[in-house]
């Protein structure tokens, strides 16, 4: 760019200027038209009824969205603690009890025998 | 500033804000007549204060040329929307000799800046037609000095190019 180009530029820019401020309307007929004009924003009863649509769809899927939010993702899981072994049934051996109460120190092994073997395993089949 | 310095500011420098909306709607007359009213009231109803940070002209056109472009985005949302009403009295459209006085000299200009970037054609806007420096064209358009000379020059430049298609006046 020359100096000149921005002389040609600069001319030519005057130009619009002078053009357009010739085709300007008075300021006070401006400000006059803006206060007689209808506001863009009309109220609610100035909207169409599509806009009225699509608001109502719009708070619908909010209110929807919202409810989902606040409901649980899955259904109610037991604790942990509660939880059971399918094949639990398995470990309940004859003679649990005795395993479960070994001997004394100050006892002998013989005495162990007047332990009567009273649990039996229950009969469980997996299903 | 008094509501009565106000007015007197914004009547002296109501050419140079027509010329500033055209620009920024475009060359659209009616909506640039439109956006003018809006930034006007808003002015004058208080809605926008000056706060005596820059120039009383470097704050009007910011105030213009938001306002163009809140205007240019509630026509697309209306657009989108089908909400095809338009509000207020358009202005009468241009008469014949409007339109032949546009043609005649301004047209090769004004085509050949509607084809610009937005920013390029602003920056040589605000300092081709309203005689601003680089930096009071930067703090109108909210951005750095450098930035603003950057767009002034790649600007010139595609103008250059399409102003020499188009023919000079």
């Amino acid at each position: 760019m020359t100096p000149e180009d921005d002389r040609d530029l600069a001319t030519a820019f005057a130009d619009l200027r002078r053009e357009e401020e010739g085709q300007t309307p008075p300021f006070d007929e401006v400000v006059r038209r803006g206060r007689t004009r209808r506001p863009v924003r009309a109220g609610l009863l100035g909207v169409r009824p599509l806009a009225l649509a699509a608001a109502f769809a719009l708070a619908a899927l909010g209110v929807w969205l919202g409810v989902r939010a606040r409901e649980p993702r899955h259904p109610a899981v037991p604790p942990l603690a509660e939880w059971r072994s399918p094949t639990d049934f398995l470990l309940a051996t004859p003679g649990r009890d005795l395993l479960a109460a070994p001997a004394a120190w100050d006892r002998s092994v013989l005495d162990l025998r007047e332990v009567p073997l009273t649990s039996q395993p229950e009969r469980r089949f997996p299903s | 500033m008094t509501d009565d310095e106000i007015q007197r500011s914004l009547a002296e420098l109501h050419p140079a804000s027509a010329g500033w909306a055209l620009s920024c709607c475009r060359w659209d007359r009616e909506e640039a007549e439109e956006v003018l009213q809006v930034a006007y009231l808003k002015i004058l109803d208080g809605r926008a204060r000056f706060g005596g940070r820059s120039s009383f002209r470097t704050w009007l056109f910011g105030v213009i040329r938001r306002t163009a472009a809140e205007h240019r985005r509630g026509r697309w949302l209306r657009s989108v929307v089908g909400l095809g009403w338009r509000d207020g009295h358009p202005s009468p459209p241009p008469s014949p000799e409007t339109r032949l006085g546009e043609a005649q000299s301004s047209h090769a200009l004004r085509t050949a800046l509607r084809e610009l970037p937005a920013r390029q054609r602003e920056v040589l806007h605000l300092v081709f037609y309203q005689e601003m420096t680089l930096d009071e064209a930067a703090r109108v358009l909210g951005i750095s000095p450098g930035s603003a000379r950057t767009h002034y020059h790649r600007g010139k430049i595609a103008l250059q190019r399409r102003f020499g298609r188009e023919g000079k006046p």
